[in-house]
Parts: C-alpha cells; sequence; structure tokens
C-alpha cells in the first residue's frame, strides 16, 4: 500500500502505545456505570463538562485530514487550504446557536439521536428512519477512509511489517472494545486525550520541520521564500488553479450547513445548555492545531517538489528529516486524529440504525434498544468498515462526497426545528429528495457546474421547494410546534 | 397557531445576528477576494492571516454573546 517506511521500530512502538493507552482510558471511562439505557451509552448520561466536551467536539472535528490531507492539500494547492479553518470556526457559531436547544429537545423530550429529534417534530418515524438510513451513508463512509488512514499510518511506521488488514483489524478492535464497554463516556475520555496528544504532536512536527528546513523557529522564513519562488501558492485559486472564489465560497456555506450525526450526540452529552455554549465559544481557539500542519506542507512544495501523492508529504518530510521519536509521536498524533473522529460517526450509526430504525420497525422496547445498539457495532465494523477498508475502494471519496453532500440536503428539518414553524412533513421531504438528486447528479455526473460546490446547487433546488411545499401542505400539529418552540424561541411559541 | 419566523427580539440580540452574519460574510467572496494577495503580514501570507482573524473573531463574538445572554438572565437587558 506504502513506499514509505522506516527501518527504525521506534516508531512503530511510539504508535502503538499511543494505541494502548487509549485502549486504557476508553476501558477505564465506564467508571462502574451501567450502560443499559441509551441515555447512559449514547449520550453519557447527559454529564459532560465543559472541558471534556471542549476536546471532545474539537477532536471530533479534526480528522486524518488534518495530518495528511491538509497538508497535502497545501502541497498541492496552497493557501485554499485554510478555508477549513474558516468553516470550522462557523461551525462553532453554529454549535453554539443551536447546541443548547438540541440539548433542551433531548432533556425535555428524550431524544438521543439526531433521527429521534426528527421523527418526533415533523410527527413522522417514517422521515426520521429514512434521514438516519442515509445519513449513515456519509457517515459510514467517513468512518472507512479514517480507519484506511490509521491502517496506512501502522504500515509505514511498522516498514510494512503490519499489513493492512492487520492494521485495519488492530484498529477496529481496539475502538470495538472500548465503545462497546464505555460508549460515549470513552469517545469523550479518548478525544480529550487524542485532542492534547494532536495539538503537542502538530506544533512539535510544525516547529520542528519550519526549524529544519530555514534555521529559524517560525515560520516567516518558509512564505517569503514561496512569495520570492512560487507566489501561486500563497493565493487562490491556488497553485493547481482549483479553488475558484465561487467553489472556496459554497464548500464553506456547504460545510457549515451540514449537521452531522455525531456533533448532534455530542451537544447532547453536555451537562448543561450552558455547558455547550462555553465549550462552542472556546472551540475556535483549537483550529491552531491545523496552522504547523500545514506549514509542513508547504515546505514539502520546496523540500520534496516530486512526490507522487500528496497526502504523504508530511509523513516523507518527517521520515527523511526528523528524529524518529518526533516520527513516531507523528504517527501517534495522526493515528489519534483518525480515530477520534472514526470512532463518534461508528457509534451514532450504531445508534441510528437502532434507535431509529429498528425499534420504530419492530416496537423494541429502550433496554432492547439500547442492548441492540451496543451489538450492533460488532457487525458494523466486521461486516461493513473492515471489508471496505480493507479493499480500499477507489471511489470511496466519491461515496463521502455525496453521503455529505446528503448531509447538508437535511437542512429542511432543521429549519423547522430552529427558525420557522410553518415547516411541513411534505416539505422536509421533497426538499431533502429533491437536494438530495441534485447533488448526486452534481457530484457523478457533472461535477460542480460553474466552479459551484454540488451540495450548494442542490441546496438552491431544495429550499424553494421546501418552502412551497411547505406553504401548501398541512403543517404539523400545533401542539407538537409549540413544544418545539418553546425552547427554540422561548416567548413566541403562543401567538 | 400563527406561524412566525424565528428572529431576534431585542437590540442587542439583533447586533448580535449582524456580527454573527458580518463574520460570516468576511470569510466569504467577495470579501475575500480583498485579501487574495501574494504577500506576508507577520510572516504568514495574507489569506492565512484573515482565516485566523475571523477565528479570533469567531471566538469574541461567542464571548460577547455569553455576556449579553448572562446579563438577559440578569434580567438588566
Amino acid at each position: 500500500m506504502t513506499s514509505l517506511s522506516t527501518s527504525s521500530l521506534a516508531p512503530l512502538w511510539i504508535t502503538l502505545s499511543y494505541v494502548a493507552v487509549a485502549l486504557v482510558i476508553g476501558l477505564g471511562a465506564r467508571r462502574g456505570r451501567v450502560m443499559d439505557s441509551l441515555e447512559e451509552w449514547g449520550v453519557a448520561g447527559r454529564s459532560m463538562g465543559g472541558v471534556t466536551l471542549y476536546l471532545l467536539i474539537a477532536a471530533g472535528s479534526i480528522s486524518a485530514y488534518t495530518f495528511m490531507g491538509a497538508p497535502g492539500w497545501a502541497y498541492s494547492k496552497g493557501v485554499a487550504v485554510f478555508y477549513v479553518v474558516i468553516y470550522l470556526s462557523y461551525l462553532a457559531l453554529v454549535a453554539w446557536y443551536c447546541g443548547p436547544r438540541v440539548w433542551e429537545f433531548g432533556r425535555r423530550f428524550g431524544h438521543v439521536t439526531q433521527g429521534a429529534a426528527i421523527a418526533d417534530r415533523y410527527q413522522s418515524p417514517l422521515l426520521g428512519g429514512l434521514a438516519a438510513l442515509v445519513m449513515s451513508i456519509g457517515s459510514l463512509a467517513y468512518a472507512v477512509l479514517q480507519t484506511m488512514g490509521s491502517a496506512y499510518i501502522l504500515a509505514v511506521m511498522s516498514g510494512g511489517r503490519i499489513p493492512v488488514w492487520a492494521g485495519v483489524i488492530l484498529i477496529l478492535a481496539a475502538m470495538a472494545l472500548y465503545l462497546y464497554v464505555s460508549g460515549q463516556h470513552a469517545i469523550g475520555l479518548t478525544n480529550a486525550f487524542q485532542g492534547v496528544l494532536m495539538l503537542v504532536v502538530a506544533w512539535s512536527v510544525g516547529l520542528w520541520s519550519a526549524h529544519t528546513a530555514s534555521g529559524e523557529l517560525g515560520f516567516g522564513a518558509i512564505f517569503a521564500r514561496l512569495q520570492a519562488e512560487r507566489p501561486d501558492f500563497l493565493t487562490l485559486p491556488g497553485a493547481g488553479g482549483d479553488m475558484s472564489f465561487a467553489f472556496w465560497t459554497t464548500s464553506i456555506i456547504v460545510s457549515m450547513l451540514s449537521f452531522m450525526p455525531p456533533v448532534w450526540s455530542q451537544w447532547m452529552s453536555a451537562r448543561s445548555a450552558d455547558t455547550i455554549r462555553r465549550s462552542a465559544t472556546w472551540l475556535p481557539t483549537y483550529y491552531i492545531v491545523v496552522l504547523p500542519m500545514v506549514v509542513v506542507g508547504f515546505i514539502g512544495i520546496l523540500a520534496l517538489p516530486q512526490l507522487e501523492r500528496a497526502d504523504t508529504v508530511a509523513l516523507s518530510y518527517a521520515l527523511g528529516h526528523l528524529p524518529v521519536w518526533l516520527v513516531g509521536l507523528l504517527g501517534a498524533g495522526t493515528l489519534a486524529a483518525a480515530m477520534s473522529s472514526c470512532e463518534p460517526f461508528l457509534h451514532s450509526v450504531a445508534m441510528a440504525y437502532a434507535r431509529d430504525i429498528a425499534q420504530p420497525l419492530w416496537r423494541l422496547s429502550d433496554s432492547a434498544t439500547a442492548r441492540l445498539a451496543r451489538r450492533l457495532l460488532v457487525p458494523i465494523m466486521a461486516l461493513i468498515v473492515a471489508p471496505v477498508a480493507i479493499s480500499e475502494p477507489s471511489n470511496l471519496v466519491m461515496i463521502l462526497l455525496v453521503g455529505l453532500g446528503f448531509a447538508t440536503q437535511v437542512l429542511p428539518a432543521f429549519i423547522g426545528m430552529f427558525v420557522w414553524t410553518r415547516a411541513s412533513t411534505a416539505g422536509v421531504i421533497a426538499g431533502i429528495i429533491a437536494g438530495f438528486c441534485v447533488t448526486l447528479a452534481f457530484t457523478l455526473i457533472w461535477r460542480n457546474p460553474l466552479g459551484v460546490h454540488a451540495g450548494f446547487w442542490g441546496l438552491l433546488v431544495n429550499l424553494p421547494l421546501f418552502v412551497g411545499v411547505s406553504l401548501l401542505t398541512r403543517p404539523v400539529r400545533d401542539d407538537v410546534v409549540e413544544r418545539f418552540f418553546a425552547i427554540s424561541a422561548p416567548g413566541r411559541s403562543r401567538a | 397557531m400563527k406561524h412566525f419566523v424565528v428572529r431576534p427580539r431585542s437590540v442587542a440580540g439583533w447586533g448580535l445576528l449582524l456580527l454573527f452574519l458580518g463574520l460570516i460574510m468576511m470569510g466569504l467572496w467577495p470579501v475575500v477576494a480583498g485579501v487574495n494577495r501574494a504577500r506576508l503580514a507577520f510572516g504568514l501570507p495574507w489569506l492565512a492571516l484573515w482565516a485566523y482573524a475571523i477565528v479570533a473573531g469567531c471566538w469574541l463574538a461567542m464571548l460577547l454573546g455569553n455576556r449579553w445572554l448572562a446579563r438577559r438572565a440578569r434580567g438588566d437587558d
């Protein structure tokens, strides 16, 4: 799978030590709690404090992309990569506004999943199940990509001694163990550990690389050289010419409006609505983690001009120029980034299948649903994630793009929860289906017409249709709408 | 029931909404075209510095929002 490798075993041991520590923390997170309800296993009994929640959301949003993809984007496109920092900050604004409301919905109405909230607001288990099912496509594709990234890191760090299939099994087995035993508590504590580790590793690698490349303990000399030799990397549309203002703008808007299910679970795991607000407030400060890794990508433009794969630039530079202990830490940091964003997706898919699909379909009790959610983890990993990750499909990124494009198309369902009381079930379904079809067509057949993100085209069709159909069809029962808007717009729910 | 679109109900609420929208506009075209130059400031490309100015702006806006909510909860607003 990889031509990169190291002959020393030290990086491998450092990376494996990280896995062992994550496993111990994850298993210990249970602390004697009984995990027989979705309240406990799914949303940690709504008990998480501000710091844990901050690191949970922050680490969850920083995937292997930050350690591999983002330096790769800097290497191949230049400053276009900073759109990620901007949309992550906007997601914090969304969390600040919507998170406390979602938490209150969950506390008062007993929701533990996004699909349950949708089903309740629109009085339609079908819509809740449909949203959960299709959201799971993007979630699973995301989890598979992160698992592949993890296995790749293990393969590189072991000098090829750990083949991809073994790396996939090792990583999934570790996550399955602590997710089964401790659920969202494990995600909270392991993400807290992973979040701190990533911050330390990213800045250590970035500063060391900068010092190696320029003799300075800062980034100024690197950018000054780029300005003189390759100024095209310092502006849009970037060196590849493919990040136009239209794509930049619409990518940020589409990413900002994607309400992925794990984020929903994270908000509902907070101790209070105020805890979410405080965590969201400080969330942007975490995104300084992106800068040093991106700088390694910029260093690669000058130091490694002939790389075949842009996303290997950070690893390639580290293997050639950094001490083995730092290479090992980079492996651990990259693995932490991959696992911290993979496990919430696996957990949320198991919950969604059990709570939003199986429970209404077979009228399961709450305790049977909770047992099913935990047990579904293993088949989801063994029958879907592992085989797909081992086969390394070439079109997985495409599946992921379609899945994330769909996530944005669920926006009308959330407008009807937070903004507009008149949103009807038929309006939401019409908007989602139309938006999804357009996104699908503009991802698979005619990619991003006029340089505009496919998901944005989907929204342009989705939102007017949603409003029009909602106005023409029967609204949801008054008592249900009033119940939700007593939280979303206190004091205004009765007119 | 009489249906409605949720909107702020105080001057401070409108101010916060406009601040959030202003921050979002800062990251999009056409504003971002204004900083799209191959120049450096504080050792970073303009666009990178602009991105982190937006990060800082979001953080400060939410801090401001928290203060406003706390004042509202105390009944000062």
